[in-house]
């Protein structure tokens, strides 16, 4: 039996080691093609509260353990099988903390067709609102509630108002909280995400709103400004000035306007933008991100 | 062979006389004891005693499983009690093998022992005869003699420290492996990555195929093909992983 | 016979330890004699299988060491033994003589007669955790007896017993000697050598000196002296 084993050249122990791998390999491949057991619907085990009693406080470090099972279960949601939403609401039932579940979710029901999952969109927005509410300040949720509310539902005011929340949640990295704060400042999006944010600002009684709106108009109202000057240098100078500064120096304007969020202003080719080799105000890492 | 009978028969007479063993079996016993406790808190849920009921016994026996694979076989070479008996005509391999089975059976033993508290436990809160939990207990023991073959094969060429660490670390990831597969695949990772990712997939011991606890708990048989196809997985990985650790101990200078 | 063939054990980092040794012992009590680290257990360890040779061949009645037969022949004693310390004596006895394929409860009368020619019998149903040095020393005899062994294998036997324990083991050695089994033993201690050995095998630095008559050894002369002449002259041409 085995005792032969050991007296079988070097050669040949690699190569029975290499049948038995084989053979280890072919079983898991036939397991894993047999059929597997089927489920009564419905069947729940344990319920969140009883877990989080027993949990020893580690409900984190649960939910995640159970959450990283959850998380391939939406793809099957392609497949019609849909256990994801109830697994969901346990993991977040037994830890309404941990962020990374809402921030998934947001992200990636949208894109579940929806002949297979009609309230696909909606879901996704309740998640989301269920997480800001609920678990650790994650700038994920609003920044991909704000997307999905653009892309799904062409709902630019709540978008816009999504992406400020976003871009004023700690950790948030610099690339997004570039786009959020500068959502709307292309020419055609400018005028219409003024309108919104004018309405947000005249129809809310919250003054950190209002303020924050009116950042948001009046840093759009200098883009406007800096246009206006830069088809008044052209029109006097027969060329758009390469810089701000140009605007200044020429004496067209009396000094640049101050970005209320801190970026800087650029001018090219006779379009108002903001210096993407500046690193992102406000973020500690002086590297660009 | 009758030699590996004597070793492993030996084996298990010296491992039940081991004060630590004890210690984590009255603990099990006790966590088992507690999930009558578990059944007031939810109104007698008998799915919640079965459930705790088998991730107990789960765990302990892992326990087990991970001291017991670790230390008893590296302690014999450490320590040189194996020059007495590998001076007798007995072969090395035949000391491993007799080893590993005399493990398996102390394991069994343990399995047993909490089985038949977890079969009262559940009888008595009126769950009947948990057939599908005796399976589901069989197979967490099959999985356990697949870890002390790995846990042997480790300290054939490491220290037990390192064993230990190792063979942790392989356990976890045999539980993670399949879905991870299945989130390379969503995230849409192809090509050489996904090669890469499948071969861990196949060669790491694949552990969640025993995990038959969720049928025990909703009562749902276990298909048989995928009952017998465990059993020849396990066999397998269990020759490859032995004859791994006779190659590399027949080769030690002791 | 117990025969060495150019046997050479070579180790990668130490170099070699036993070298070009060739010797063929089949006299009753044959003492290895040599300082520590010279050989000796390397050179006994190989003879039980526990080692093999880098290159040359032992055999014993002409079957190979490494091969399972040869061990029936042989009991081995290593020096301080180690054993499993939860078992009693008696189950050591019956372990190591399982292994030899014997079983059954007659046999438990003969360990108890090999215990008691090693003088433990008293301990025989205690845990080994429990005995003190010289106890475990005459296990280790004891168990190397269990096979009804023509030749014995001790490495250091008389190590770690009082004056008492020495005198009664050197006893139980002309016993066994007059038993009509071949003794093989290791040891530093010259004193031994003259008392109870034949021949003696001198081993330094991995190399064979001389091997035959105690009696030609000394030639006269005292064990130690001779013993240091041996060895002295050896470093002396081996300096240069």
């Amino acid at each position: 039996m085995r005792a032969s084993f050991s007296a079988l050249p070097a050669g040949l122990k690699l190569v029975t080691l290499a049948c038995m791998l084989g053979l280890v390999i072919l079983f898991q491949v036939e397991f894993d093609r047999a059929p597997k057991a089927v489920f009564p619907a419905g069947a729940g085990s344990v319920s969140p509260e009883v877990v989080r009693t027993v949990d020893m406080g580690f409900h984190s470090t649960v939910a995640s353990f159970y959450w990283i099972g959850t998380m391939p279960e939406v793809i099957d949601l392609f497949r019609k099988r849909d256990e994801y939403p109830q697994d969901l609401a346990f993991v977040t039932a037994v830890d309404p903390k941990l962020s990374y579940p809402y921030a998934f979710s947001v992200l990636t029901l949208p894109a579940i067709p929806k002949e297979l999952f009609p309230d696909n969109v909606k879901d996704a927005l309740a998640i989301g609102a269920q997480g800001l509410a609920n678990a650790d300040p994650d700038w994920r949720i609003p920044y991909y509630l704000a997307t999905d509310y653009y892309l799904e539902l062409k709902d630019t005011k709540t978008a816009i108002q999504y992406y400020d929340i976003a871009a004023r949640t700690p950790g948030i990295p610099d690339f997004a909280k570039r786009f959020s704060l500068n959502f709307g400042i292309g020419e055609n999006e400018r005028e219409k995400v003024k309108g919104l944010w004018t309405t947000i600002r005249d129809t809310t009684n919250d003054d950190f709103t209002k303020a924050r709106a009116q950042a948001y108009i009046d840093r759009l109202d200098m883009f406007d400004y800096l246009e206006a000057a830069a088809a008044q240098y052209k029109a006097k100078f027969g060329a758009y000035p390469a810089t701000p500064d140009d605007l200044v120096k020429k004496g067209i304007i009396p000094a640049v306007p101050q970005d209320p969020f801190g970026f800087t202003f650029t001018i090219a080719n006779g379009r108002a933008g903001i210096d993407l080799t500046k690193p992102v105000p406000g973020s500690s890492s002086p590297v660009q991100q | 062979m009758k030699n590996i009978f004597v070793i492993a028969k030996n084996t298990l007479k010296l491992e039940i006389r081991d004060k630590i063993l004890y210690g984590i079996l009255a603990f099990a016993l006790g966590y088992i004891a507690l999930t009558i406790f578990f059944g007031q808190l939810t109104l007698g849920e008998l799915q919640m005693i079965k459930s705790f009921g088998l991730a107990g016994i789960y765990f302990f026996t892992a326990i087990i499983a991970l001291f017991l694979g670790t230390t008893s076989f590296y302690k014999d070479v450490d320590r040189k009690t194996v020059y007495f008996l590998v001076s007798k005509p007995v072969s090395r391999s035949q000391f491993l093998i007799g080893k590993y089975f005399g493990l398996c059976l102390v394991l069994l033993v343990a399995s047993i022992i909490l089985g038949a508290a977890y079969f009262g436990i559940v009888m008595y809160e009126g769950g009947g005869f948990d057939v599908i939990g005796l399976l589901a207990i069989f197979m967490q023991f099959l999985e356990m003699c697949l870890f002390i073959a790995f846990a042997i094969c480790v300290a054939s060429f490491s220290t037990s420290l390192i064993s230990i660490v190792f063979t942790s670390a392989v356990f976890f990831i045999g539980h993670v492996v399949s879905a991870l597969l299945i989130d390379a695949k969503a995230i849409g990772i192809s090509g050489l990555q996904y090669r890469l990712v499948q071969a861990i997939y196949y060669v790491f011991p694949n552990l969640e195929k025993f995990n038959v606890r969720d049928l025990a708990i909703h009562a749902v048989a276990m298909p048989f093909t995928s009952f017998l196809l465990a059993l020849a997985y396990t066999a397998a990985y269990v020759a490859l992983l032995l004859m791994t650790a006779i190659w590399v101990f027949d080769r030690k200078e002791i | 016979m117990i025969e060495y063939s150019h046997v050479t054990k070579a180790y990668k980092k130490k170099g070699p330890v036993v070298e070009d040794f060739s010797l063929a012992v089949s006299v009753p009590v044959f003492g290895f004699l040599g300082q520590n680290g010279a050989g000796k257990t390397t050179v006994m360890k190989m003879t039980v299988g526990l080692l093999a040779p880098t290159s040359g061949t032992v055999t014993i009645d002409g079957i190979p060491s490494h091969e399972l037969a040869a061990r029936r022949k042989i009991g081995f004693m290593p020096e301080t033994p180690y054993f499993y310390e939860r078992m009693t004596a008696m189950e050591f006895m019956r372990l190591c003589d399982e292994l030899f394929g014997n079983a059954g409860s007659g046999r438990g009368e003969i360990y108890e007669k090999l215990l008691k020619k090693v003088g433990i019998h008293g301990a025989r149903n205690f845990e080994i955790r429990t005995f003190s040095k010289g106890m475990r020393q005459r296990l280790g005899f004891a168990q190397a007896l269990v096979n009804d062994p023509e030749y014995l294998l001790l490495d250091e036997p008389l190590d770690g017993l009082d004056p008492i324990g020495r005198r009664e083991m050197k006893m139980v050695i002309r016993d066994l000697k007059k038993e009509g089994r071949k003794i093989f033993l290791n040891t530093h201690i010259l004193y031994d050598v003259e008392e109870i050995c034949d021949e003696l095998g001198v081993i330094h630095q991995g190399k064979l000196l001389y091997a035959g008559s105690v009696k030609e050894f000394c030639a006269g002369k005292s064990l130690e002296e001779r013993f240091m002449d041996t060895v002295e002259a050896y470093e002396a041409v081996a300096v240069k």
